[in-house]
């Protein structure tokens, strides 16, 4: 057995071909291990975009559909039923803007003014609204029922619906036929016989103008469910941004709202997405054909003649707005149409 | 002595032989007929009609996922991934081309047009709304309740299963040889076929 002594001597007495294989094998070693650490890797594909793509792609889809649904300003609908707002509009958001009488929150902007129309010598009273959801397009029967016998002033109307501005419409209990549809309900499903031009609100808020024919053929085959309103007093006054031919032969059989003569007029319009316009004429009125011109030249694409004379009453922060014609005294009436507040 | 070393070199080459090894893919195994990219595409568009998520991701590349993760809170991102893959259809435009460790075969793919639905969805989501109210007996909804919004949007897509809008795409998809089998490289195309047809808007 070797002592410590002697191994350390026969350590020293290697050779140095010896040596040299050690070090090499050493060098070789440790340059192996260095190319493996540091060798470069193969040119890999990011997988984080393959990764998370199906995901990111998939609830971006989702988000879109939510917002459109959910509105991106998260405006809260009113119900689409037979109630009012249960509160007035806020006092504090009424302001005068020069000549105009205004409203206006997240929700809602109104404007009302006067003109002269000096073209036919009446006296014209504008709303210029605009609203966030359709559901703020509402109708408010007398007495909050569509079957109550008894008429209302259209003030009192317009309190009970805590709306922001309101007109008289199609006072439909003077009366009974037309084709009367709310919230998808058919009220009143009667038809003349002549030609009616009914007005359908659908659940975007956008007008349409149908012949009564059309809109009962309609219903059959489709049912109520994507109609909002409808109104039946007519005519229409423009249709696809046109004036219309108040002449023409299908209104000859036309006996309400005395076309040829000159009258109070009230008027509804549609300018654009959620935005419309109404519109009374007195002092002294005028002809079916010249409301028709008005609403026209104001770039209404789709209008309709309500109820005019005395019945024609607009109405903003309670009162009434225009010249009710017939010395000023309101009619009582069995409905009104307003716009409130989603607030 | 002699033996000494003869013992300590065949050591350290064994471990050089070891670490060398570590990491090396040795590209020995023969690529039968049954793992061809034409049975990976066949295998993986069936499981994704399954929607067996598992079965796709293992015969994708590179750890890719065809799976969606909903983050929207509401499901609606599971609705849209179930009436994608519902109606999605899939069909092998011939055989699929092979070069050496990479293969590219062509596909046509089916899937609702996402633009389309979108679209229907907008101009009749009042509508949709009202229906829904009825058919529930429900007065209104609160559209910042996550759980009414899901609830209606799935019923949307209820309605919109009666007449669906679809998509076609042809495409290629890429494959690649590695772990001993054919495996599809998962990227953009292929994901915005499946999910709403490839188009800018899913960009």
């Amino acid at each position: 057995m070797l002592s410590m002594e002697e191994k350390t001597m026969k350590i020293n007495k290697r050779s140095p071909l010896t040596s040299a294989l050690y070090f090499t094998l050493t060098a070789v070693m440790l340059l192996s291990l260095s190319l493996l650490a540091f060798a470069p890797v193969s040119d890999k594909k990011d997988v984080s975009l393959t990764k998370n793509l199906a995901s990111s792609l998939v609830n971006n889809q989702a988000n879109e559909f939510i917002s459109e649904f959910t509105g991106k300003e998260n405006i809260k609908a009113l119900p689409f039923d037979f109630t009012a707002p249960q509160n007035d509009p806020n006092e504090s958001n009424y302001f005068t803007d020069e000549d105009k009488k205004c409203y206006k929150d997240d929700t809602i902007e109104v404007s009302l003014w006067t003109e002269k129309a000096a073209k036919y010598g009446a006296k014209l009273f504008f709303a210029d609204v605009k609203i966030k959801h359709p559901s703020q397009f509402r109708r408010q029967w007398s007495n909050g029922d569509y079957n109550s016998t008894k008429n209302q002033y259209p003030t009192t109307m317009f309190a009970n619906s805590h709306g922001v501005v309101g007109m008289s419409a199609d006072f439909y209990k003077h009366r009974k036929y037309g084709i009367i549809i709310q919230y998808g309900t058919l009220l009143c499903d009667k038809r003349t016989g002549h030609p009616l031009d009914v007005l359908v609100v659908d659940y975007e808020g956008n007008f349409h103008i149908w012949d009564d024919k059309k809109l009962s053929e309609h219903i059959k085959e489709n049912g109520t469910d994507d109609i909002m309103l409808s109104f039946t007093f007519g005519p229409a006054l423009v249709i696809d941004g046109k004036e219309n031919n108040i002449s023409a032969k299908r209104y000859e059989m036309h006996y309400l709202g005395e076309l040829n003569q000159v009258v109070g007029r009230a008027a509804i319009g549609q300018l654009g997405e959620l935005h419309y316009l109404l519109c009374t004429a007195s002092k002294p009125g005028l002809k079916a054909q010249d409301i028709a011109d008005v609403m026209a030249q104001k770039n209404c694409i789709t209008a309709y003649n309500f109820d005019g004379g005395q019945s024609g009453t607009l109405l903003f922060h309670g009162n009434v707005f225009n010249q009710i014609a017939y010395k000023g005294v309101q009619r009582d009436m069995s409905d009104i149409i307003y716009f409130a507040s989603a607030e | 002595m002699l033996k000494r070393f003869i013992v300590r070199m065949t050591a350290f080459s064994a471990c050089l032989t070891l670490l060398l090894c570590c990491g090396c893919d040795f590209n020995t195994t023969v690529i039968t007929d049954a793992d061809s990219p034409d049975t990976v595409a066949e295998s993986f568009f069936s499981a994704l009609k399954r929607k067996d998520f598992d079965a796709c991701d293992s015969l994708l590349a590179e750890n890719a996922t065809i799976r969606v993760t909903d983050a929207t809170d509401s499901g609606f991102a599971d609705v849209l991934v179930d009436f994608y893959l519902d109606n999605l259809t899939y069909e092998p435009l011939g055989q699929a081309e092979v070069s050496s460790l990479s293969a590219v075969k062509k596909i046509r793919i089916s899937t609702p047009d996402k633009a389309a639905f979108l679209e229907w969805f907008k101009s009749n989501m009042a509508a949709i709304e009202k229906r829904y109210l009825k058919e529930n007996n429900l007065v209104s909804i609160d559209h910042q309740n996550t759980e009414d919004v899901q609830k209606v949007l799935k019923y949307a897509v209820e309605l919109y299963q009666e007449n669906v809008q679809m998509k076609t795409t042809d495409l290629d998809v890429s494959f690649v040889f590695e772990k001993n089998r054919w495996l599809i490289i998962g990227d953009t195309e292929l994901v915005n076929a499946v999910y709403g047809g490839k188009d800018d808007e899913n960009q």
